[in-house]
């Protein structure tokens, strides 16, 4: 038995295990990075300070953070003695779509310092407080505002006063996730704030 | 000088009994790493962080403390708060015991709740009795007491970095399992894979389980009145 004429004969079904050898790995390596684009790190599309980032059908722009002055603050309300209320105000052109005009509601905002930390916008407690000042809850259209037109969301935030507003940066992700052929799996917006990091 | 004799291949017979005994070892060999993988559970069982009372134990996204110099309550009927401020508060009668457990949590990366339960030593769990919907501060003005009434129960409580929370959580517990009860705690409603599971031995002994049902109250409240605030 020549060691050409085994070749010959073994060739194909070696070739064989190979090939599925190579897709037993690769198959499950495709489906991890699937997993893992939704979590990636540049799923963020990072937008200058005051410039306008595109995301879901819509542009935004932060216009500003403002920290409010706790003597304008209600008496009554029942907050942590080292709590801060910001306020962001988020400018939304929506694109004249029905896709820019229905994602732009279920916006879900984050402030993130850089210890990775992060406080969402109109917590529970400030809830009350917010309705009463004429806060939004979400970034959906104020009833007075025509559609097709841009407008202003102004979101609360209640953060512990150790951390400067200077360190924060604002995400901006819709909840539930848009479609993927919106935009791809897990990205998000990551504005600075003007005259942040 | 004699030619050399030419070297016949192996007989048939061992060239099939050496494959046989390769697939039968390579059988085996699947075999024995099928029986030995780790499980399922395992594999996504939770990483247990292990703490005592008085130390403050730190986790993934969260920590939690049950502070040493609180005591540990009991009581036979649970008083929540009812649904006005004028109506009497709800009670809760239990054939065990309500455990009144003072705890301290904080969240570290994002706003999150946190899910605690007790275990027993037969494994057997007990969720923490949800906190009312009544907002901190509301108007208490029922039986002669008159002020503004804060909830301590912390169950299902929203948290938010930089916050931490004091209060306690309350368990209804059969009253003959209340040693060796270990306090347990994890991020969010549902613990995903390999999540942190805080676990703290609540150091009751028969003797400390003996104190805890000698002093239960009749009526354990998780609501103080803070009165001349109105």
């Amino acid at each position: 038995m020549s060691v050409a004429g085994w070749w010959r004969r073994q060739g194909p079904w070696l070739l064989g295990a190979a090939v599925l050898a190579a897709g037993a790995v690769a198959g499950p390596y495709f489906d991890r990075q699937r997993e893992f684009r939704i979590h990636r790190a540049d799923a963020a599309r990072a937008v200058p300070a005051g410039a306008w980032g595109r995301y879901a059908g819509a542009e935004w722009r932060l216009h500003s953070v403002t920290v409010q002055d706790q003597t304008l603050l209600p008496r009554d309300l029942q907050l942590p003695d080292n709590a801060r209320v910001l306020l962001a105000e988020l400018e939304i052109r929506p694109d004249p779509t029905t896709t820019g005009e229905s994602n732009v509601a279920r916006c879900a905002l984050r402030l993130r310092d850089g210890r990775g930390r992060s406080w969402r916008s109109a917590p529970e407690a400030l809830v009350a407080y917010g309705r009463r000042a004429g806060f939004a809850l979400d970034c959906e259209r104020p009833r007075e505002r025509p559609v097709g037109q841009p407008y202003m969301a102004r979101l609360p935030f209640l953060l512990p006063d150790d951390v400067p507003p200077a360190a924060l940066r604002l995400e901006l992700q819709l909840f539930p996730l848009p479609p993927e052929d919106v935009e791809p799996p897990g990205t998000y917006l990551d504005m600075a704030l003007p005259g942040g990091r | 000088m004699t030619e050399a004799a030419p070297r016949l291949p192996p007989p048939r017979w061992r060239r099939f009994a050496f494959s046989m005994m390769a697939v039968l070892l390579g059988a085996s060999a699947v075999f024995w790493l099928r029986r030995h993988e780790p499980s399922y559970v395992e594999r996504f069982a939770p990483i247990i962080v292990r703490g005592a009372t008085g130390q403050h134990v730190p986790a993934r996204g969260f920590s939690v403390a049950i502070p040493a110099d609180a005591p540990l309550e009991a009581g036979r009927t649970l008083l929540t708060p009812g649904i006005t401020g004028n109506a009497p508060p709800e009670r809760q009668p239990s054939t065990g015991l309500w455990l009144s457990v003072p705890v301290r949590i904080e969240v570290t990366r994002d706003p999150d709740r946190v899910t605690a339960f007790l275990r027993d030593r037969d494994g057997r769990e007990y969720t923490a009795t949800a906190k009312s919907s009544a907002e901190p501060g509301r108007p208490f003005d029922h039986g002669g007491e008159a002020g503004r009434m804060f909830e301590s129960n912390l169950a299902g409580l929203s948290l938010a970095p930089g916050f931490p929370a004091s209060g306690r959580l309350y368990f209804e517990v059969p009253a003959d399992q209340l040693e060796g009860l270990h306090a347990r705690f994890h991020l969010g409603p549902v613990m995903t894979p390999n999540d942190n599971l805080v676990d703290i031995d609540l150091g009751i002994d028969r003797g400390r389980a003996n104190a805890l049902r000698g002093a239960a109250t009749p009526e354990l409240r998780t609501f103080v009145v803070r009165g001349g605030v109105l």
